[in-house]
């Protein structure tokens, strides 16, 4: 069976002692009987070796286009393991089979064959996919849902191979993996498989040909995609938006399968759940379906983090029975033909042979059973209990458990849990991550704007994902995603106010205030105090205030423009945002180092007195008041302004620093959004301010340019304002 | 006069004899093992080539000699590639006498190996 699939050699040609299998077999000295139990040692096992030969690992499996595999894998089901080669490669033809005690015989073809004897082959040195795909085309469906055909895969369309990404040899870049005659392909980094984890992510990524254009692959910018996307989130999550066939989400092996055309028989131990959590026959269409012509079935991947990224990916729920001993972490199984036999011997006599399996029934009404409550759990146990006690096995120190996703019960009534990654469903059920069938680029996540994910509602956050397939009531018990990916209601609410309603709120207030702005101006116009040359001016600001002023509203500008690039999404590419964050950051740093100094220096002349009541009760005469009101060195809303200045510089800072640096997504989603609301409200404050001092009182810039002021202007606007060193001390 | 004579036509023969040494190691292919490979880059494609049975054996159906046995992919390739080195790749071993790790082999007591040999569902 597994040399269906094994190309030869390794373990399937030596033992793990080194001996060549049929050698070491045929060797009486080793006293290997041929299919005895020779010891219970699984690698002679009823094995024949030394009558089937052994899997030489067989290069044109890889390397011949037009290799027949399915001869070869008759051969091998033939115990012709000797023959497979030689068949599969098209040179001969074989009769006899070693697993019905023959003895094989070749017949060459003489049609593969040059005059003198020797064949001229039409060997490639990399792989092509078809050859990949006998191998990968099935095997990689069941629990993956991959499906490599043009129908669902732009790059299958664009006719890339697999061999283009899973480089090898003299190909490959990665030193890993790179050599002459070095067959280690380059690998992804799958959280099911454990084999040769030293050599994760030696494959060629996304980003080397969607960066650098390799392959003539077009090179991706992702225009005004802020770049915190590309660090969270892996390039297959936007561009798998759908699946395109069925992935195996549960695999049960609690009941006995019935359906139609499973084989071998022992695959009857196994029943699947599809991703809509229904019954699906997996190896009957999997028999029944042509290769490479799945069933289409579209569905949303489940998202979940992976090693710091949302991957999209599939996590196999699993159901079985297993042996618990006591005081051992891991629970073990029981043998597979122990459980097989049970379930035939009760299918042959029902109610003589392991009664209690009849309470198992369909109680859902899928059309399939289910062993999910209590008493159907206590049924199971106990009939397999009773199985391996007949097989003579002794269960001292050790029970029948019954394991359901990251749970065991002895009871159906009182669970333990079992500790888990956090993107596995249950220790013993793989995840796979979701890396082929990509969609093309205009229905990737984003392609229509943020709210394809952070629209309220989307299926990004909000689409069901199943907890457990059978809850209390027999139905399954489901979640969003978001709570998967660990994100709580309050922070997608978060997520989706800002790049939704804030959004357009940002531009339309900002649009609004310029308008009042202007109808101000045309309605009540500056207020101008006539100038006299020969009226003596007085200092209004020190040399370090108007530095740290023009500093303070330089870097607002900066921080203004930066800030809203990224945030409605500048259409350029998301490394140019990254740089402008970058920036954005680092002017933050300063702005804050600024207003610290800016509070310091004006905090004093920014307290509240008396006569800033009467001020604010004519709103500073800015809507027709014309006398002077009462103002110190600065009047009641300069003061306020100030304060407000103050204390959403302060918070500007804080919510930026704690964005920048917390690794709670739930917190970065809350203060980016109030950052958002903060500097929305600043930059609105910034624009009156700039106005006031502009247009609104002419003369007022004169003094933050020239530190000085005239008299008459002082006393216009800031009559009980003593200035130092100034006229009116003199 | 005549040991001069002399002087210099040994020391003629000898850079004559040197230069001789010189071309032959500039113009001699490599030895042994890189020559082949050199070789085998310079076909670029596997050249004609007789199947070999598990002892080695030609097996040449045209004239009849060996023909009754299959052909041996260790023995025919591994001719010219290193087959030993191409079967350490891990489709080839399958995680064979890779190590557990702690945890791994705690969870899954039934697994001797990382391999996809029953470990997880």
């Amino acid at each position: 069976m597994c040399g269906g699939c094994h190309p030869g050699g390794g373990p399937v040609e030596y033992d793990r002692d080194g001996n060549r299998y049929d050698t070491f077999a045929a060797d009486p000295k080793n006293g290997i009987l041929p299919g005895g139990p020779n010891g219970l040692d699984g690698e002679y096992f009823k094995a024949k070796w030394a009558e089937s030969g052994v899997l030489e690992a067989d290069c044109l499996i890889c390397h011949l286009e037009g290799y027949d595999n399915p001869k070869r894998k008759a051969q091998i089901m033939a115990l012709n393991y000797r023959w497979a080669a030689t068949v599969g490669g098209g040179f001969g033809d074989v009769e006899g089979a070693v697993i019905k005690g023959q003895a094989p015989k070749v017949t060459y073809r003489l049609s593969r064959f040059r005059k003198d004897g020797k064949v001229l082959l039409p060997l490639v040195r990399e792989t092509p996919n078809e050859n990949c795909l006998f191998c990968h085309r099935e095997s990689d469906w069941k629990k993956r849902g991959q499906s490599y055909s043009e129908r669902s895969d732009v790059h299958v369309r664009a006719g890339i191979r697999c061999v283009d990404c899973h480089v090898a040899a003299r190909t490959a870049e990665d030193p890993r993996i790179r050599g002459r005659e070095v067959h280690q392909f380059g690998k992804g980094d799958d959280p099911g498989d454990f084999v040769r984890d030293d050599l994760d992510n030696t494959m060629r990524r996304c980003e080397d040909c969607h960066l650098k254009g390799i392959l003539n692959a077009p090179v991706i910018r992702h225009k005004g995609l802020p770049p915190v996307h590309l660090r969270k989130i892996a390039c297959q999550t936007c561009h798998i938006p759908w699946r395109q066939v069925k992935a195996a989400l549960v695999q049960d092996a609690s009941v006995f399968n019935t359906s139609p055309r499973i084989w071998p028989p022992t695959k009857r131990l196994w029943s699947f759940y599809g991703p809509d959590m229904k019954p699906w026959n997996y190896y009957g269409e999997a028999h029944s379906y042509p290769e490479g012509l799945q069933p289409l079935f579209r569905f949303r991947p489940t998202l979940g983090w992976y090693k710091g990224k949302i991957y999209p990916l599939n996590r196999v729920y699993t159901r079985w029975v297993g042996i618990r001993t006591k005081g051992r972490k891991g629970i073990n199984q029981p043998l597979m033909k122990d459980i097989f036999m049970m379930w035939k011997k009760h299918a042959a006599d029902p109610d003589g042979n392991f009664p209690r399996l009849k309470e198992i029934r369909d109680d859902n009404r899928d059309g399939f059973p289910e062993v999910n409550r209590p008493e159907e759990i206590r049924a199971l146990l106990a009939s397999v209990a009773l199985k391996l006690k007949q097989g003579g096995a002794s269960l001292d120190g050790k029970q029948a458990v019954f394991v359901d996703g990251d749970r065991y019960t002895t009871d159906g009534v009182t669970w333990s849990s079992m500790e888990k990654a956090p993107y596995e469903y249950s220790p013993y059920g793989s995840v796979f991550k979701y890396s082929h069938d990509i969609g093309p680029a205009k229905n990737g996540l984003g392609a229509k704007g943020c709210a394809d994910c952070h629209g309220a509602g989307s299926d990004f956050f909000f689409k069901k994902i199943m907890v457990r397939l059978f809850g209390d009531d027999g139905r399954p018990v489901m979640e969003t995603n978001a709570a998967f990916l660990g994100f709580t209601r309050r922070a997608i609410g978060f997520m989706a106010f800002q790049n939704g309603t804030l959004k357009s709120l940002a531009a339309w207030a900002i649009l609004i205030v310029f308008a009042l702005l202007l109808l101000h101006y045309i309605l009540f116009g500056p207020k101008r105090v006539p100038e006299d040359p020969s009226e003596p001016t007085v200092p209004r600001f020190s040399r370090l205030e108007r530095v740290l002023h023009y500093t303070l509203l330089l870097l607002s500008g900066t921080e203004a423009v930066t800030g809203l690039s990224t945030f409605w999404s500048l259409p350029v590419s998301s490394d140019a945002l990254g740089r402008i964050q970058a920036f954005h950051h680092v002017c933050g740093f300063i702005f804050v180092a600024n207003l610290i100094v800016a509070s310091c220096i004006w905090a004093r002349d920014a307290v509240m007195g008396g006569q800033d009541l009467e001020w604010l009760k004519k709103l500073g005469g800015y809507f027709g008041e014309r006398s002077d009101l009462p103002a110190g060195r600065f009047n009641a809303g300069q003061k306020i302004y100030l304060w407000v200045l103050f204390l959403m510089g302060f918070f500007m800072g804080i919510t930026g620093i704690t964005a920048l640096f917390t690794g709670d997504e739930n917190v970065l989603a809350a203060v980016h959004c109030l950052h958002v609301i903060g500097a929305l409200v600043f930059i609105l404050m910034v624009l009156a301010h700039v106005y006031l001092g502009l247009l609104a009182n002419p003369g007022t810039l004169r003094g933050m340019f020239e530190g000085k002021v005239t008299s008459a202007w002082a006393r216009k606007h800031h009559p009980l304002w003593k200035p130092k060193g100034g006229a009116g001390d003199a | 006069m005549e040991k001069r004579i002399r002087t210099v036509r040994n020391v003629g023969l000898l850079a004559v004899l040197s230069l001789v040494f010189l071309a032959n190691t500039a113009f001699t292919a490599p030895p042994g093992n890189a020559y082949e490979k050199a070789k085998q880059d310079a076909m670029g494609v596997c050249p004609p080539f007789y199947l070999l049975d598990e002892s080695g054996r030609i097996i040449n159906p045209v004239k009849g000699t060996n023909a009754d046995v299959p052909y041996s992919p260790e023995k025919t390739c591994g001719r010219c590639h290193d087959y030993k080195k191409i079967t350490q790749g891990y489709h080839f071993q399958q995680g064979a006498g890779e190590k557990m790790s702690p945890g791994y082999a705690e969870t899954y007591p039934w697994c001797t190996g990382p391999g996809q040999y029953g470990g997880r569902w």
